[in-house]
């Protein structure tokens, strides 16, 4: 066992004639070897004082082995007047000598030029035959570069962990297997998650309903294929509410293992936004149809009013003729002439009319009946999350194309889909189902299902006449005008009642349509 | 009130012109019917009580515009107006103007009576009106320039002295004058010439 030696190299330095008995030759195939080892390499006396130096140490030093010989040690490798001292450098000699052990510690050395290095030191202590502790081999390796990399390391990393937590939206790292494993603070604040719970939570726990497989599409993407995906979910937050939500996605490759790594932006405002703007629209489409009916009504009444007024005349005219003792009856024959040119007349100004309104010919062509129907369906979509409606649409996977007017169609079923969602404002439950198959070889049949109030016995009635409505502000032109486009089409549309709840609205079309 | 009157009937739409006259003569009414206001002023204005049944959205000059025409130049027409769709503003300004109503196509055959009806009353007390001036007009035309001065002064109310320091003429001279005035005019008392003068719109001589 080492015995304990104390190191007092100022007030009671040790004899030098004993450090330079204790002191071992170094043999000229050691001092070799040592000079070609990269690290600087002393051997101490017991006072602190450079016995010996290797090639890499004189090099640190930019001094030659007899310039420093006999220098401390504190002198040569940090400029110091007086040893190293804790807490700033702890001094390894002193602390191998106390314990008897090599002692290791980092050190920033100052050369002589007061360029600095980030050193790593050990001292091993060497022992005499005695086991007496006589000198020490001192060996600094220069580790300023890692140093150096690792300050740039922790730099980076903070600077990292700083944006992540500033960023607005979530930012999220997922395993394959859909392990959540790095977030940041906003994903915290923003899901009511505590950092421990998040810690267990995996991808699927954020959403319910279509969200969910539709989220599952996109993820299988981005790891089957690659893809980067943006992708619009409703996400699930602790206490239940659910946030319209952006979400992205992209592949990336940690410790060898597939990773997903995105961003989640809330856009419920934009999402409100739109709403506003669409309802906006909505209530411009309404207006302009209202007014376009007030100038219809005017230009009606203007027009009929002289036949009509005619027609009272000349009737009333009549009945005071005949109530007299010697009847005219030529006088009769002209004002019954009168009367039927004048009724002639009011027909046919209404007709035409009409035919401004709403009896455009149809313009025929090839109709993929399902890509129309998605896209009608799409259109309306804003209209039906506005009131809440769900809405399914099945078509045959065998659907032939039709012969048709598509924007008609399109018109019809978007007409349908609107008296639906109004047939269902105080329903508790609020689906339209839309279904197209084929029905005989030639003709499909499009049934639209709703679960609103139906219909009255008197209303089917004069359902599809034109100017009637059930609504207040209806203008009772829509299913007139859409059973004038299906009898166009040599189809036929009918409206029933459900079963159960709500009303259905069965269109027949001919695969081929009528020639244009 | 059907006898020696004539209902004008102006209104461009032939169908209607025709029903609507017919309407009226089936009322026992006298028609002359016409398909524009330029068509009715190119006439010579009717004699007897009349009035106009007056369309009035016309090519043209519109049924308001004759109303303006008409009003101007003094000829006293009563207007019953008949248009297809009822306008308030028009329909006021067409009132303010003098018209007797403003019926809305198509109307019922009684509303059209009542409104000619009363159209013609008025026409009737206009020309009776016109009648009576005429005539009191000429009673006082045979009077001398002398007895006309006197006259107006007596419509005055002053005393026969009063006149004559007025006329610088002698009081003896005013009464003579009086005398005659009242023995030509056939009245016997200054209310009864008062009445007189106010149908013939002799005024009172101002002091």
């Amino acid at each position: 066992m080492p015995t304990e030696q104390k190191l007092n190299h100022q007030k009671d330095p040790p004899k030098i004639s004993e450090a330079v008995d204790r002191r071992k030759p170094i043999t000229s195939e050691l001092e070799v070897a040592l000079n070609g080892v990269a690290d600087a390499v002393m051997v101490l006396s017991l006072d602190l004082k450079i016995v010996w130096a290797n090639s890499a140490a004189l090099q640190q030093s930019q001094c030659a082995l007899n310039d420093i010989k006999a220098s401390h040690c504190y002198a040569v490798t940090h400029q110091f007047s007086e040893p190293c001292k804790p807490p700033d450098n702890a001094c390894p000699v002193e602390q191998s000598l106390r314990t008897g052990l090599s002692a290791t510690m980092q050190h920033i050395h100052t050369g002589r030029s007061g360029a600095r290095s980030h050193v790593e030191v050990t001292v091993h202590p060497i022992r005499d035959k005695s086991g007496e502790i006589a000198q020490f081999v001192h060996i600094s390796r220069d580790i300023t570069q890692r140093v150096e990399a690792e300050e740039a390391l922790r730099n980076e990393t903070s600077l990292l962990e700083a944006l992540f937590d500033a960023a607005p939206g979530l930012l999220y790292l997922y395993t394959q297997e859909g392990k959540l494993i790095r977030w940041n603070r906003q994903h915290e604040t923003m899901t009511g998650y505590s950092s421990e719970e998040l810690r267990t939570m995996s991808v699927s726990d954020w959403f319910d309903g279509e969200d969910l497989p539709k989220m599952v599409v996109h993820w299988n993407r981005v790891f089957d294929e690659g893809a980067r995906v943006f992708v619009e979910l409703n996400l699930k937050r602790k206490d239940g509410s659910k946030v319209p939500m952006l979400f992205t996605g992209v592949r990336t490759t940690l410790n060898g293992k597939p990773h997903l790594v995105g961003i989640g932006v809330d856009i419920a405002e934009q999402k409100k936004t739109e709403h506003e703007m669409n309802a906006l629209r909505n209530e411009l489409i309404h207006t302009s149809r209202a007014t376009l009916l007030g100038e219809f009504s005017a230009a009606l009444s203007h027009e009929t009013n002289q036949p009509l007024a005619a027609i009272l005349s000349n009737a009333q005219a009549a009945q005071r003729f005949l109530a007299k003792e010697n009847v005219d009856l030529e006088e009769i024959r002209q004002i019954i002439a009168d009367i039927v040119r004048d009724g002639a007349r009011a027909g046919e100004i209404i007709s035409r009319l009409r035919a401004v309104v709403g009896n455009a010919r149809p313009k025929m062509e090839r109709v993929d009946l399902k890509d129309a129907l998605q896209e009608i369906t799409a259109f309306a979509g804003d209209h039906l999350s506005l009131n809440d409606v769900a809405l399914d649409l099945q078509c045959e996977p065998t659907l032939p194309a039709l012969t048709a007017d598509r924007i008609q169609i399109q018109q019809v079923i978007l007409n349908c889909i609107m008296n639906a969602c109004d047939a269902m404002k105080d329903s508790a439950v609020k689906e339209i189902s839309i279904t197209a198959a084929l029905k005989e070889p030639d003709r499909v049949v499009i049934s639209i299902k709703d679960t609103g109030t139906g219909i009255s016995a008197e209303s089917k009635e004069t359902l599809f006449k034109a100017f009637y409505s059930t609504k207040k502000t209806g203008m009772g032109m829509g299913l007139s005008i859409s059973r004038r486009i299906i009898a166009a089409h040599n189809g036929q549309i009918h409206i029933e009642n459900r079963s159960k709840a709500g009303a259905m609205v069965v269109i027949e079309l001919p695969v081929l349509g009528r020639e244009a | 009130m059907k006898n020696d009157t004539t209902v004008i009937l102006v209104d461009d739409d032939e169908s209607v012109r025709r029903a609507t006259g017919r309407l009226l003569r089936s009322e026992g009414y006298a028609i002359r019917a016409f398909a524009s206001a330029e068509e009715f002023l190119s006439q010579p204005p009717c004699g007897e009580p009349c009035c106009l049944v007056l369309d009035y959205h016309m090519p043209g000059l519109s049924g308001l515009q004759l109303q303006e025409m008409l009003v101007k130049s003094g000829r006293h027409i009563p207007i019953v107006f008949i248009t297809g769709h009822g306008d308030v503003p028009l329909s006021v300004k067409a009132m303010k103007q003098g018209a007797v109503d403003f019926l809305s196509k198509p109307f019922k055959a009684d509303d059209l009576q009542a409104a000619v009806e009363t159209a013609l009353k008025k026409s009737l007390e206009i020309k009776k009106g016109h009648e009576r001036k005429e005539s009191a007009a000429r009673i006082f035309s045979g009077l001398t320039p002398a007895e006309h001065q006197v006259m107006r002064w007596v419509l005055t109310g002053l005393l026969n002295k009063q006149i004559a320091d007025k006329l610088g003429i002698t009081e003896k001279t005013v009464k003579v004058h009086r005398g005659q005035v009242m023995h030509k005019l056939k009245v016997s008392s200054v209310a009864e010439l008062v009445r007189l003068a106010q149908q013939a719109d002799i005024t009172p001589a101002k002091a």
